[in-house]
């Protein structure tokens, strides 16, 4: 969103930057040895939903991918619209591989169907804390919940630091919005 | 995959027309403020005068208004822990706009409306009242908050400023006429050009009111663009223009069964709010800083048309 975007009143979401995910097949080993934090076999890609049919025609698509998956694709996918207008895809399964794949391909899918904006984040679980990877900022920030609206800061910023070499982070802790409630 | 057009570009489109005329009201109002300061010159206005002048509506519009604003409204600020549902919908919205989270801040007020203040996305704050949070849905209310955020991203605030700054000058000038003529022809007194003192201080009194009048309605014009473009955003962020439709819908239905006497009150803030307070239909749409329901749902449901096409 440049000067003359804001200058002209011109509202363009950037679009999502999905590559910088796979960082996290080669992190999680990294997460384990380092942060004694293991990926809980939960992760979930959260998508504005948007009033429009060929959005509902990709929603579809992926639902049929998904469900087809092949032998190789051993994670169950379910989808799950919350109470703000976002939809969830979650994906359960032991392999952190799985679930990358499954992201990109689902991520992938709604690029190519146009609508990558509509990519908000893709969501990690480890044991009682999540690694969020923002689509916008194509980069990785820790959120560590401890009640319905508070976070445990302090741990934030530690794991960020341990994560810091192996992945992407957001620098920035403004950026690191939280998502309360997840269904993972 | 028939539905599936293969193409990056965005799903809706892009309004040309609004960006134009957003553009045309900003350089005909640069026009006419370039024409006021070479009118000034050429009459030789002193420059203290005028320097004092535009500090002074500089240092208030860059350090009081916002204060002004939040003070006049009864607006204070609220933590997560006290709406944590409004939050958390503030939060998604920012993320998905890619922008800091701008604080919260409640008025407890019956009527529904909100603001958005802040002259950049790190200290911003967007204002909701009870009543909307009271009557809205919640995909209405968080199309209310994108159309916030929208200003903010838009920087509203400070390009609606630095719109007005020459025509606050002019203002000055037109209102405090008496002490301005003085200090021209003290001036010109000493800088022995006693000839025609008199004339010029007239002419730069038309002037200003000249640039008065006509930056109040180009201002107003660009107010109600501004307006457009916050909407379509929040169609954008929401990606439903309908809720933003319904919203707004409300929220004219609730200003008219709010006593005349609280609507007065409120009526300072009207630029501000994402609908005036106000029931009078009489006035011209040109001298408005909002443009009319009808007008903004009709572009709601174009757009509507528009991502159904792509």
């Amino acid at each position: 969103m440049g000067l003359f975007d804001s200058l002209f009143g011109r509202t363009k979401i950037a679009s999502g930057k999905t590559d910088a995910l796979f960082a996290l097949s080669t992190a999680a080993l990294d997460i384990e040895v380092k942060l004694d934090s293991r990926y809980a076999g939960q992760a979930a890609i959260i998508l504005r939903a948007v009033d429009n049919s060929a959005y509902d025609a990709i929603g579809r698509e992926i639902n049929d991918i998904l469900a087809l998956g092949g032998q190789d694709f051993k994670a169950k996918v379910k989808s799950h619209d919350d109470s703000m207008g976002f939809r969830w895809i979650t994906f359960s399964g032991p392999d952190l591989d799985d679930a990358v794949t499954g992201l990109h391909m689902t991520a992938d899918l709604i690029k190519q169907g146009g609508f990558s904006d509509s990519l908000l984040a893709a969501m990690f679980r480890f044991g009682d804390w999540y690694l969020v990877y923002s689509y916008r900022r194509g980069s990785f920030y820790p959120f560590v919940p401890t009640g319905r609206s508070t976070r445990n800061n302090a741990r934030e910023f530690r794991i960020r630091q341990t994560v810091a070499n192996a992945l992407p982070t957001e620098k920035d802790p403004e950026r690191w919005y939280p998502l309360w409630d997840p269904p993972i | 995959m028939t539905a599936m057009a293969k193409s990056s570009r965005p799903w809706y489109g892009r309004d040309y027309g609004l960006s134009f005329r957003m553009g045309m009201t900003m350089f005909l109002l640069f026009a006419l403020y370039a024409a006021f300061i070479v009118v000034l010159w050429r009459l030789r206005v002193p420059r203290v005068t005028l320097v004092t002048i535009m500090i002074l509506v500089g240092v208030s519009q860059l350090f009081l208004s916002d204060k002004i604003v939040l003070w006049t409204s009864g607006a204070r600020l609220i933590e997560s822990q006290q709406a944590p549902q409004l939050h958390q919908m503030m939060a998604r919205l920012a993320q998905l706009a890619d922008m800091p989270t701008p604080k919260l801040a409640w008025i407890n007020h019956r009527m529904p409306n909100a603001f958005a203040i802040g002259k950049n996305p790190r200290n911003s704050v967007i204002a909701v009242t009870r009543g909307l949070v009271e009557r809205l849905e919640p995909a209405e209310l968080e199309a209310v908050l994108a159309h916030e955020l929208t200003h903010i991203k838009n920087r509203d605030a400070s390009v609606m400023s630095l719109a007005s700054f020459f025509a606050m000058v002019a203002s000055f000038i037109v209102q405090q006429f008496f002490f301005f003529g003085f200090a021209m022809e003290g001036n010109q007194r000493g800088g022995n050009r006693n000839s025609n003192g008199g004339q010029a201080v007239m002419v730069v009194w038309l002037a200003s009111v000249l640039v008065w009048a006509i930056s109040y309605v180009l201002i107003r014009t660009l107010s109600r663009y501004r307006e457009y473009a916050a909407d379509r955003g929040a169609a954008i962020l929401t990606g439903h223009p309908g809720y933003l439709a319904s919203a707004l819908e409300k929220i004219q239905s609730g200003v008219r069964v709010i006593p005349n006497r609280d609507l007065r009150q409120a009526e300072s803030m009207n630029a501000f709010y994402i609908f005036p307070a106000t029931r009078e239909n009489s006035v011209m749409e040109i001298f408005a800083t909002h443009p009319t329901l009808e007008h903004r749902l009709h572009r709601l449901e174009l757009m509507q048309q528009q991502m159904e096409k792509k």
